[in-house]
């Protein structure tokens, strides 16, 4: 049934909401823009020294024109280092090469000579474990310096840390799923395993080269004087070693290469997911930039949301008289059947109940699950604990962590304390998750926490005999409030990569399809989950 | 990357997509519907809007095409084979020996002119003999051993002059 | 009336055996044709009654090999021999040698031959007969009054070296008062290219214009004309467009040249088809050459007169009167004859090669095309480039070069390159549509050569037709999953 949308466009509350959205998205395209493409200039002539294309450049050559590609955590590293690593140094996405769905990793020489810093290898390993969940082939574009050695206690010795990269490499191996490494710059030390993990690689002479310890280091280690060529060149490894399976003279013969190689691959089996023709929305996607309220804690329908990203704007809702605050139904996206859930306010017992119900609907029949999350949390109080809405909320947890269909979420609006849990948070093993601009993710909401602390604080000094103004006491609230506020930003989120990726609105039923498309190579086990507390 | 045809010493990037039960070409930055049906004596092409009469025969990555009175050929070029170098020095210009051995006969000499897969030097190791070809057209610039000589592997047999630019 | 002969051999190859063998074919006479193994596809061979293999060390001496030929003749007890153009047409000792065994030579006699072979034995017979040729002054008649005789000629004249052939060493000149110094040039310069510096003058017709006339005669005395042909538009000496009637003569004129041409075949007892040539110029004509054999060109005198020429050869050699008399010759509308030749006009007309792919003829009214190869055939340089010839008749010059663009443009040889669409742009230029042509008409013109730029649409054509035939570039489409070919090139 068509969802009727109830919003009126020519309404001032909309008309605000749009431009303050709009404005949102547009600065979050120009910061998507510098991190993609500007760059000093002495680093984009250092790669014309070398000889070597820029990384967008690499890409354009190895996708399928007119394809579409989904960028993963564009803006990672946005609030790290000083700003200096845009993108985390690489660039990692799902597109399609030679007709085949692949993941793609590519290291950008044009920052910091592609070196990896704490924030690039978590890029790296996210990239990775999306292709072994989505049993995606992958693409590496190696091009490093090799690790950043001063924050080498960040990224070396930990479980996801470096180490990670290669057992990934190595599961994905193990699981059938092939990868091809094109070696466009120095693969060094770690970051030599790259190719010598992947099933196949091409490498490019001259620029290209492979090694344990380069020339300096060896020539440390035991005074051998060697160069980069005699040591790790294209023709030592594809000739003699064995390490590197086909030398091109240039990047574009090396892509070229890959290309050929990746239309070996076998093709992927789809899981049966029932499709039918795609169709736009019936509402205007745009019409999403004011339907979201410039105030995070006010209230708005989600069904308005749900019109404007599914086929059709045709939503079957499940329950719509019970637990309302927790709309679910099935719909399609770009032809694939879905289930969707979607937050209407605070969870209550009945919400809660219906969505652990909705759930297990949708493992029954395969169905994959998208989560559009606007969530400040449990009911709170007395009626609803005798009620039992912790085990309801147990409940919700135990069905959403013990499913075996694809879920994606997407973090629409506010993701706040446990209502994250229940609606498929980052724990909980999403195969995508996404944020939308003006997004916030806390424990608990930024006024409420700055508030709790801050007493903690005054009561602190006033132990100490202090008594505080007003003033005294906002001057240490504001600054709580403040860094509060940056580190439940989308920007901070993606920064950190507690996403895959902030999304314009109006991009969200792409993002969408392609996702779903991705999860359903792998094949899904039938529903079963832990003990549901009744 | 897209694909290459080369008319008349030109190139040509197209890219060709299969979208809502036909196909579109891609030229540049326009896309348009293209189709191709045959009907016994001449074929129909339709681009855009307009159909018209065609005459077309491959001939491995050769396409003669008769359409609107004129009559070309356009040449697919194989990526791989089209990104390879053209000048420069490459390593393809020394040619090392695969195995240890010994020479029985070095066939060719400095400034002789060789074709691709021409027996260079013919040598024999665990009692076989193999011949060994150049692996591209080119001049040979030195030729490292002698008959009856012995070597290693690995060890250069003859260099080719830098290929020059084509 | 009976047929002729019971079975002809055909002494050639390519588009004019498969000419005669029409001809032959709708008279009801048995086809012999004698072929080298590089012609083993070409359509005689696998139009002819028989097809008798000959050898040589080259593909053209094979063609050039009297014996074999006439012993196929023999050995397939065919009774006449047509030699077509070119090859052993036109030598003298192969129509005696098949005479004296007892075939008959589709031709003229082998004393026309001689006769008409020798260029300067034949100049000075027309001239004895009081036919006119371009003024001369040959230097060996009296070497010490060469300059002033080659004086008397008058301007523009042509020095020509004695030992030279092909336009090499020849220099024109138009102003009388350097004539001295340009004969002392001229000389030094045939001993330089010939090692001989002996000359000859002639008189040299500014943009001259190229006109031929058709000859027939019988062996009862009977010789007709059937009217002229103009072939001014040439390259390097070489016939490219022919056509009848002539745009340039007046209907005195004609008349004067024709006759003019019958009078010399008359003169020589002349039997069988035969040409006469002439240049013609600013209302002068003179004879240049006769050639004794059937042209190139001959269909567009067909295609105007209706006559069978191939028929009338047969019928003349077997004895019989000819079977129209001059009155009974007349002209009806216009016909072109474009050759169609395996060349490249954009890069300097150099030969090409290839192999026939696939074919796309014109039909229609009013079309001919004489065609010398089929599908599966490989063009080399082994013989003449000429692969056929378009014939395209109206019933005026205007509709006749209407429908040769049509013609041109629905041509299509695939494999190997030809002139087509250089014929298509030459029928075109303005020039030409008005007549306006002479034998220095494409030299002068270097632009018709050159290949226009490619129309947008036409690019997009060429490039949908190739993608579409490449198996890598289907594929690559195929390959594509729906959901992201419908997404087209999405960013986020």
């Amino acid at each position: 049934m068509r969802i009727e949308s109830r919003l009126d466009v020519h309404s001032e509350e909309f008309r605000a909401n749009f431009a303050h959205n709009k404005a949102l998205a547009a600065e979050f395209h120009a910061r998507q823009q510098k991190a993609r493409f500007e760059r000093p200039a002495r680093d984009i002539e250092r790669l014309k020294r070398q000889n070597k294309l820029f990384v967008r450049d690499r890409l354009d050559l190895l996708l399928d024109p007119g394809t579409p590609f989904l960028e993963l955590s564009t803006l990672a590293a946005n609030q790290s280092y000083d700003g200096e690593v845009p993108g985390a140094g690489n660039v990692t996405g799902i597109g399609i090469v030679a007709g085949r769905e692949v993941m793609i990793h590519a290291d950008d020489g044009s920052v910091k000579g592609g070196a990896w810093y704490p924030l690039t290898i978590k890029k790296m390993v996210r990239a990775l474990d999306i292709a072994i969940e989505n049993r995606l082939p992958v693409v590496h574009l190696c091009d490093s310096a090799g690790g950043f050695l001063p924050a080498q206690a960040d990224l070396f010795a930990d479980k996801y840390y470096a180490g990670r990269l290669f057992r990934n490499q190595a599961i994905l191996s193990k699981r059938g799923i092939p990868q091809v490494a094109i070696v466009l710059g120095h693969c060094t030390a770690g970051g030599a395993y790259i190719p010598a993990l992947s099933e196949y690689n091409v490498i490019v002479r001259k620029t290209g080269a492979i090694f344990l310890g380069g020339p300096p280091l060896v020539k440390a280690a035991t005074g051998e004087e060697v160069t980069v060529e005699e040591l790790g060149g294209a023709d030592v490894h594809t000739r003699i070693s064995g390490t590197a399976d086909y030398p091109a003279d240039t990047e574009q013969q090396a892509i070229a290469i890959a290309r050929d190689i990746v239309a070996q691959f076998p093709k992927p089996q789809k899981l049966k997911l029932e499709r039918i023709a795609p169709e736009p929305p019936y509402y205007d996607p745009s019409e999403l930039y004011g339907i979201i309220p410039r105030d995070i804690k006010v209230q708005f329908d989600m069904r308005e949301v749900i019109a404007r990203v599914v086929d059709g704007s045709r939503f079957h809702e499940y329950q719509p008289a019970y637990g309302t605050t927790l709309v679910c139904g099935f719909a399609h996206i770009w032809g694939y059947h879905v289930g969707i859930l979607a937050n209407n306010g605070v969870l209550f017992n009945d919400s809660s109940l219906k969505a652990a119900h909705f759930m297990q609907l949708c493992n029954q029949h395969g169905v994959p699950m998208i989560f559009l999350q606007n969530i400040t949390g449990y009911m709170v109080g007395r009626e609803y604990e005798h009620r039992g809405i912790t085990k309801d909320g147990a409940k919700m947890i135990m069905a959403v962590a013990g499913s075996e269909v694809p879920k994606i979420t997407v973090m629409v609006n506010g993701s706040f304390g446990a209502g994250n849990y229940g609606m498929s948070g980052r724990a909980f093993d999403s195969r995508f998750l996404f944020t939308w601009p003006q997004h916030q993710i806390s424990v608990m909401g930024a006024e409420q926490a700055a508030n709790v602390l801050a007493e903690i604080k005054v009561r602190q000094l006033e132990r100490h005999g202090q008594t505080l103004t007003p003033e005294e006491i906002a001057a240490i609230r504001e600054p709580i409030l403040e860094e509060y506020r940056r580190q439940s930003s989308a920007y901070y989120s993606t920064s950190e990569i507690w996403d895959d990726g902030i999304l314009d609105p109006v991009d969200t039923r792409n993002a969408l399809g392609m996702a779903i498309c991705a999860s359903l190579n792998t094949p899904i086990d039938r529903p079963h989950y832990g003990v549901f507390r009744m | 990357m897209r694909h290459l045809f080369k008319l008349d010493n030109q190139e040509h990037a197209v890219w060709l997509t299969w979208r809502d039960g036909r196909y579109f070409l891609l030229i540049g930055d326009s896309e348009q519907p293209v189709a191709l049906e045959g009907a016994g004596g001449r074929d129909r092409l339709t681009v855009g809007n307009v159909t018209v009469p065609v005459l077309a025969a491959v001939d491995g990555d050769d396409i003669h095409i008769h359409v609107d009175g004129i009559t070309r050929t356009l040449r697919y070029l194989d990526p791989i084979r089209h990104y390879a170098a053209h000048s420069g020095a490459s390593v393809d210009d020394v040619i090392l020996a695969p195995m240890p051995g010994t020479v029985v006969q070095a066939i060719v000499s400095p400034g002789q002119a060789v074709a691709r897969g021409d027996t260079l030097v013919v040598i024999e190791s665990m009692k076989l003999e193999t011949a060994i070809k150049s692996p591209r057209d080119g001049v040979v610039e030195t030729v490292h051993v002698s008959t009856g000589m012995t070597f290693d592997r690995s060890a250069p047999l003859v260099t080719l002059a830098p290929a020059t630019g084509a | 009336m009976t047929k002729p002969f019971s079975r002809v051999l055909i002494a050639n190859r390519g588009e004019i055996a498969v000419r005669i063998i029409r001809t032959l074919r709708r008279l009801g006479i048995d086809s012999v044709v004698v072929f080298h193994e590089a012609d083993r596809a070409s359509p005689a061979v696998q139009q002819a009654d028989q097809a008798v293999e000959i050898k040589g060390s080259t593909p053209v001496a094979a063609y050039l090999d009297a014996e074999q030929i006439i012993a196929a003749a023999k050995s397939t007890g065919s009774e006449a021999i047509h030699p077509g153009y070119g090859f052993l047409s036109e030598n003298t000792a192969f129509a005696r040698a098949v005479a004296d065994a007892g075939i008959v030579f589709v031709g003229p006699t082998p004393d026309a031959i001689e006769l008409m072979g020798d260029k300067i034995r034949a100049r000075a017979f027309v001239e004895s007969h009081g036919f006119p040729v371009a003024p001369s002054a040959i230097e060996d008649d009296d070497p010490s009054t060469f300059n002033e005789r080659a004086r008397a000629v008058g301007a523009p004249l042509l020095i020509k070296p004695s030992a030279g052939g092909g336009g090499k060493g020849m220099r024109i000149v138009r102003d009388l008062s350097l004539l001295d110094e340009e004969i002392e040039r001229a000389r030094s310069e045939g001993q330089r290219y010939f090692g001989d510096g002996r000359l000859y003058v002639e008189r040299y017709v500014e943009n001259p214009r190229h006109i031929e006339v058709q000859v027939m005669g019988d062996a009862h005395g009977n010789v007709i004309h059937l009217f002229e042909r103009e072939c001014s538009v040439q390259r390097r000496f070489q016939k490219i467009v022919e056509e009848t009637p002539s745009p340039a003569l007046t209907p005195e004129l004609r008349v004067r040249i024709c006759e003019t041409a019958a009078g010399i075949a008359r003169a020589a007892g002349y039997r069988n088809a035969g040409t006469v040539e002439f240049i013609y110029g600013n209302g002068e004509f003179y004879f240049l050459e006769m050639n004794t054999r059937l042209q190139v060109e001959h269909p567009v005198t067909e295609m105007v007169t209706g006559i069978d020429l191939v028929a009338e050869q047969l019928s003349v050699a077997a004895g019989r009167p000819l079977s129209v008399s001059q009155a009974d010759v007349a002209v009806t509308g216009h016909a072109i004859e474009y050759r169609i030749y395996a060349e490249s006009p954009a890069q300097g007309f150099t030969p090409t090669t290839g192999r026939v792919l696939r074919l796309g003829l014109p039909e229609g009214d009013g079309i001919r095309l004489d065609l010398g190869i089929a599908e599966g055939q490989r063009v080399t340089s082994a013989f003449d480039p000429m692969l056929a010839k378009l014939v395209v008749h109206g019933a005026d010059r205007a509709e006749a070069i209407a429908r040769a663009d049509r013609a041109l443009a629905d041509f299509a040889l695939l494999g190997c390159e030809t002139n087509a669409e250089f014929l298509r742009r030459l029928n075109a230029d303005e020039a030409f549509g008005r007549g306006d042509v002479h034998t220095g008409f494409l030299d002068a013109n270097p632009q018709i050569a050159a290949e226009p730029e490619l129309e947008p649409a036409t690019l997009a054509r060429l490039l949908a037709t190739a993608s579409l035939l490449t198996r890598p570039v289907r594929d690559a489409a195929d390959a594509v999953p729906e959901l992201h070919a419908a997404m087209g090139a999405w960013r986020n």
